[in-house]
C-alpha cells in the first residue's frame, strides 16, 4: 500500500502530462491554422493566385508580392522562406497544389539548390497537414517523428510557430528589408571571403528542381527560374559563381532558361547585405521581373484588375 | 557525460537501481566506480589525475591530523595546497603565463613560442581541487577529523552529480552523510526530480534559447546596433544564470535522489539589492569557499579599512582568475572587487552623514536591485568576451553608437523569445522570493505538481535541444 500511493502519483502526473500536452498542442494548432502567415494560409487551402514565388530568403526579400501584384495586376503570393532548400520548396509547392487552385506560373529562385533541409525543423508545426513536407521530414529526421509522438507540443518548438502567432491577424506578404539597412564601402572593405563559401549545389536539390519543373509543366503551370541579385562584391567573394550557374543551367536543360538577375543591381544602397536586396533594391527587381513577366503573362488593365492590390506605400513594410 | 544527453539517461537508468540494491561499503564502491565512469567519459586519462589528487590528499589529511608539531602540520598542509594548486596551475594557467611571457619577449624582439604547450584542461579540475583543498585546511584548522575510509573519501571527491561543475561541497557537510547506507525514499525521489525538472527548464529553455543571440552579438559586435548589443549582454546575464544555476539544481536534485543533501548554490541572485548580498546568492559554494579559505586567511576585515579593501580586491581578483586564464576574467573579478569596496565606502559615508530617505523603501530597494543588476551585467561583458578588446567594442557600441532601434535588431524573433523567457524566469524568481509564499508553496503538493507539470510542458514546447555544453564545464 505504501508503495502503491507514490506509484499512483507518478502515473497521475504522467497522465496529466500527456493530457495537457495534447490539449495545449491542439489549442496552439488552432491558433496557428487561423493565422495569416503564408504557410498557415497555404495549408488552410482554397487559395487562388496567379503567380507564386518560392525559394529562400533571397526570394523572400527580392520579390515583394503586393508590389509585383500592383505592377502586373495579377494576384501574387510569396511562399518563399528563409533557409528554404529546393527540396523543401518542392514539398511545399506540392502541398500547395494538393489544396489550392493551380497558379498560372511559379517564380523559382534557384540559388536555394545550395541550401540544406534544416528548415524541416521549423516546418514540423504543419506536420499534421503537410503530406509532402511530413514525408520529407520522416526521411531526413526520423528521430523528430519519434519525439513528436511523445510530445505533440514539440511540433511547435520553433521560430515558425512564433511567426505564425505574430501574423495571426496581419499579412506577412510585406516582408522587405528596410531601406536604411544598406551596404557601405566600409562594410564592403571589411568582408571576409572565408565566410562566403563557393556555391555548391546539393544533388538532391537539383534533382528536386528538375522534378518540380517537369511536374509543373505537366500541370500546365509555367515554371520561371531566376537568380535574385547579389551585391557586386559577391563576384570577388565567390569567383566560382559563374561556373556554378553554368553547371546548374546544364543540369536543368536549355529549355528552362534561368533568368540571371545576379548582376542586375550595382549600388550599395540597394543591398542590405551581400546576398539580400533592401527596399530600394526590391523596387528595381520588381520592375525587372514585371517587365519580364509582362511578355509571358499579358498585363491586365487596372479596370480589369481582378485583384485588390495594396497602395504602393505599403512597400515600406517591416522586415522579417 | 552531460546531464542533458541520452547517454546520461542510460547511465542513470543503470546506476540508480544498482546503487539502491547495494549496502554499506559496496554501495560506496558502486558510487566511486560510477563516478569515475561518468568522469572518464570525457577523457579517461584524467581519471588518473583525479585518483592522484584523491590519494595524496587522503594521505596528507591523515598526516596533518596525526602530527602535533605545528611546523610539521603546516608542512603537510603546504604540500597539499602546492600539489592541488600545482595541478590547477599547470593545466589551467601555464599557457596563459607562458603566452604572456612570449608576448613580452616578442615585444623585446625575442621569439619565445616554445614557451606554450598544447594542454587540454581536465573537466571539473577547479571544482574538485577546491573541494580537496578545503578538506585538508579544515583538518589543519581542527574543524574536522580526517576520513579513515579511503573509499568514502574517494566517493566524497568524485561524487558524480557535483564532480564536474560543483557545487563545491565541504567535507564537514558531506562526509558524515557518506558513512550511512543510502536507502531509496520516495520523498527524496520526488523532491530531487522537482529540482532536476527546474534545472532542465533553466538550462534547456532559458539558457540554451538565449545562447545563439548572445553568441551572434559577441562574435560580430561591429554588425549589431546598440539595441541588439544591449539585449545581448542582458541575455548573457540570464544565460549564464540559467546555465549554471540549472546545472547546480540538476546536480543537487540527483544527489537528493541518491539520498545526499547539498547546500544551495544559487538563491535568486538578480534580486540582490547590494553586491555583498549578490555574493550570498550567486555561486554560493564558491563565494563562501573564497570567504572562508582566502578572504579570512588574508585577514578579512580584522586589520583596518585599507587591509579590508585590499583583501576584498585580492579575493575577487583571484576568484576571477579561478574561472580561467584570461585578462577578461581578471577584469571581471576586479570589477566585482571594486563594487564591493565602493559599497563599503558608501556604507561608511552613509553612516557618517545620515540623510533622510529620499524615496519610499520599496522604490529605493527596486532601484538598488536594478543598479546591482546593471553593474553585474557590465562585468558579465568582460566575462563573456573572448578578449578585452571585444568587450570594449561591445560596451563602446552600446554607449556611444546610440542606435536603439529595435527594428534594426537582426535576430528579432530570437530577441522576442528571449525577452519572454526572461520575463517568465523573473516571474518565477519573484514568486519564490517572499518567505510566506515559499512556505505555502512547499506545503501545497497539488501546487507543486502543477508547477512541475507547467515546466514539463515548457521543455518540449520551448526547450533548445542543440546539445549545448554547460558553460561552467570549461572552468
Amino acid at each position: 500500500m505504501k508503495t502503491l500511493r507514490p506509484l499512483c502519483y507518478i502515473a497521475t502526473v504522467a497522465l496529466l502530462f500527456l493530457v495537457g500536452d495534447r490539449v495545449l498542442s491542439s489549442l496552439i494548432e488552432r491558433l496557428v491554422s487561423a493565422s495569416e502567415f503564408r504557410f498557415s494560409r497555404l495549408y488552410r487551402g482554397d487559395l487562388n493566385y496567379d503567380l507564386l514565388v518560392i525559394g529562400d530568403s533571397r526570394a523572400v526579400h527580392s520579390i515583394y508580392a503586393p508590389g509585383l501584384s500592383q505592377r502586373l495586376c495579377r494576384s501574387v503570393l510569396n511562399i518563399a522562406y528563409n533557409g528554404m532548400s529546393t527540396e523543401v520548396a518542392e514539398a511545399v509547392l506540392r502541398d500547395y497544389l494538393d489544396r489550392n487552385a493551380p497558379p498560372k506560373a511559379v517564380l523559382i529562385e534557384v540559388s536555394s539548390v545550395t541550401r540544406s533541409n534544416d528548415l524541416l525543423n521549423d516546418m514540423r508545426l504543419y506536420a499534421g497537414h503537410a503530406n509532402h513536407v511530413a514525408a520529407l521530414t520522416r526521411r531526413d529526421d526520423p528521430r523528430t517523428a519519434t519525439w513528436m509522438s511523445l510530445s505533440h507540443l514539440y511540433a511547435f518548438n520553433n521560430e515558425m510557430t512564433l511567426r505564425a502567432l505574430y501574423y495571426l491577424k496581419r499579412t506577412d506578404q510585406d516582408w522587405v528589408l528596410d531601406g536604411d539597412t544598406q551596404m557601405t564601402p566600409e562594410v564592403v572593405a571589411k568582408l571576409n571571403p572565408a565566410t562566403y563559401p563557393p556555391p555548391r549545389s546539393r544533388p538532391e536539390s537539383v534533382a528536386a528542381l528538375k522534378r518540380l519543373v517537369r511536374d509543373l509543366e505537366q500541370r500546365h503551370i509555367r515554371p520561371i527560374l531566376f537568380i535574385a541579385p547579389y551585391h557586386p562584391v559577391y563576384g570577388r567573394l565567390a569567383p566560382t559563381f559563374a561556373a556554378w550557374e553554368r553547371q546548374l543551367q546544364d543540369e536543368v536543360g536549355a529549355d528552362n532558361k534561368i533568368v540571371d538577375l545576379s548582376q542586375a543591381l550595382q549600388a550599395n544602397d540597394e543591398f542590405a547585405d551581400v546576398q539580400h536586396v533592401n527596399f530600394n533594391g526590391s523596387r528595381h527587381v520588381l520592375d525587372l521581373v514585371a517587365s519580364g513577366l509582362a511578355a509571358l503573362m499579358p498585363l491586365q488593365t487596372a479596370s480589369q484588375c481582378p485583384v485588390r492590390v495594396p497602395p504602393a506605400a505599403t512597400l515600406a513594410g517591416v522586415s522579417p | 557525460m552531460v546531464f542533458t544527453s541520452f547517454t546520461f539517461l542510460v547511465f542513470a537508468a543503470i546506476f540508480f537501481p544498482i546503487f539502491f540494491m547495494t549496502r554499506g561499503r559496496l554501495q560506496t564502491l558502486v558510487c566511486v566506480v560510477a563516478s569515475y565512469i561518468f568522469y572518464g567519459w570525457w577523457d579517461w586519462r584524467f581519471m588518473a589525475l583525479l585518483a592522484t589528487s584523491t590519494t595524496v590528499d587522503y594521505t596528507l589529511g591523515r598526516c596533518i591530523a596525526a602530527s602535533t608539531d605545528p611546523r610539521r602540520r603546516r608542512l603537510w598542509l603546504t604540500a597539499s595546497i602546492v600539489m592541488n594548486l600545482g595541478f590547477l596551475g599547470f593545466f589551467k594557467y601555464f599557457n596563459f603565463f607562458a603566452g604572456s611571457f612570449a608576448d613580452m619577449a616578442r615585444s623585446f624582439g625575442f621569439a619565445a613560442d616554445w614557451a606554450t604547450l598544447h594542454i587540454v584542461l581536465p573537466v571539473g579540475i577547479s571544482f574538485y581541487t577546491f573541494q580537496s583543498i578545503s578538506y585538508t585546511i579544515d583538518i589543519y584548522r581542527r574543524r574536522i577529523a580526517p576520513e579513515r575510509d579511503f573509499l568514502v573519501f574517494a566517493a566524497f571527491i568524485a561524487l558524480f552529480p557535483q564532480l564536474v561543475a560543483g557545487p563545491i561541497v565541504r567535507a564537514s557537510w558531506l562526509l558524515p552523510q557518506m558513512h550511512a547506507t543510502r536507502r531509496f525514499r520516495w520523498a527524496n525521489l520526488f523532491s530531487g526530480l522537482e529540482m532536476v525538472v527546474l534545472g532542465f527548464f533553466m538550462k534547456l529553455v532559458v539558457a540554451d534559447n538565449l545562447a545563439p543571440f548572445v553568441a551572434e552579438n559577441f562574435a560580430f559586435p561591429e554588425a549589431h546596433n546598440s539595441a541588439s548589443l544591449l539585449l545581448g549582454v542582458i541575455f548573457f546575464a540570464f544565460q549564464i544564470y540559467g546555465d549554471f544555476a540549472g546545472y547546480s539544481l540538476i546536480a543537487i536534485g540527483l544527489a537528493r535522489v541518491m539520498g545526499y543533501r547539498f547546500c544551495r548554490n544559487f538563491r535568486r541572485p538578480y534580486l540582490a539589492a547590494s553586491f555583498s548580498e549578490f555574493w550570498t546568492r550567486w555561486h554560493i559554494s564558491l563565494s563562501s569557499w573564497l570567504r572562508d579559505y582566502l578572504y579570512i586567511s588574508l585577514g578579512g576585515n580584522r586589520h583596518g579599512t585599507a587591509r579590508t579593501y585590499r583583501n576584498l580586491m585580492l579575493t575577487m581578483l583571484l576568484g576571477g582568475l579561478w574561472h580561467g586564464a584570461n585578462w577578461t576574467f581578471i577584469i571581471w573579478g576586479g570589477l566585482h572587487g571594486a563594487y564591493l569596496v565602493l559599497q563599503r565606502v558608501l556604507g561608511v559615508l552613509q553612516r557618517r552623514l545620515p540623510l533622510p530617505p529620499l524615496l519610499p523603501q520599496p522604490v529605493a530597494k527596486a532601484l538598488a536591485v536594478l543598479a546591482v543588476f546593471s553593474l553585474t551585467t557590465l562585468a558579465w561583458v568582460f566575462f563573456r568576451a573572448e578578449s578585452v578588446g571585444q568587450a570594449w567594442t561591445v560596451i563602446e557600441r552600446i554607449v556611444f553608437l546610440g542606435d536603439f532601434r529595435f527594428g534594426q535588431v537582426p535576430l528579432k524573433f530570437e530577441a522576442i523569445k528571449g525577452v519572454l523567457l526572461i520575463l517568465l524566469l523573473l516571474a518565477i524568481e519573484l514568486l519564490g522570493e517572499p518567505r510566506p509564499l515559499q512556505r505555502s508553496y512547499r506545503a501545497l503538493r497539488p501546487l507543486r505538481t502543477a508547477a512541475v507539470l507547467g515546466l514539463l510542458w515548457l521543455i518540449p514546447l520551448a526547450g533548445s535541444f542543440s546539445g549545448a555544453q554547460f558553460i561552467y564545464f570549461q572552468f
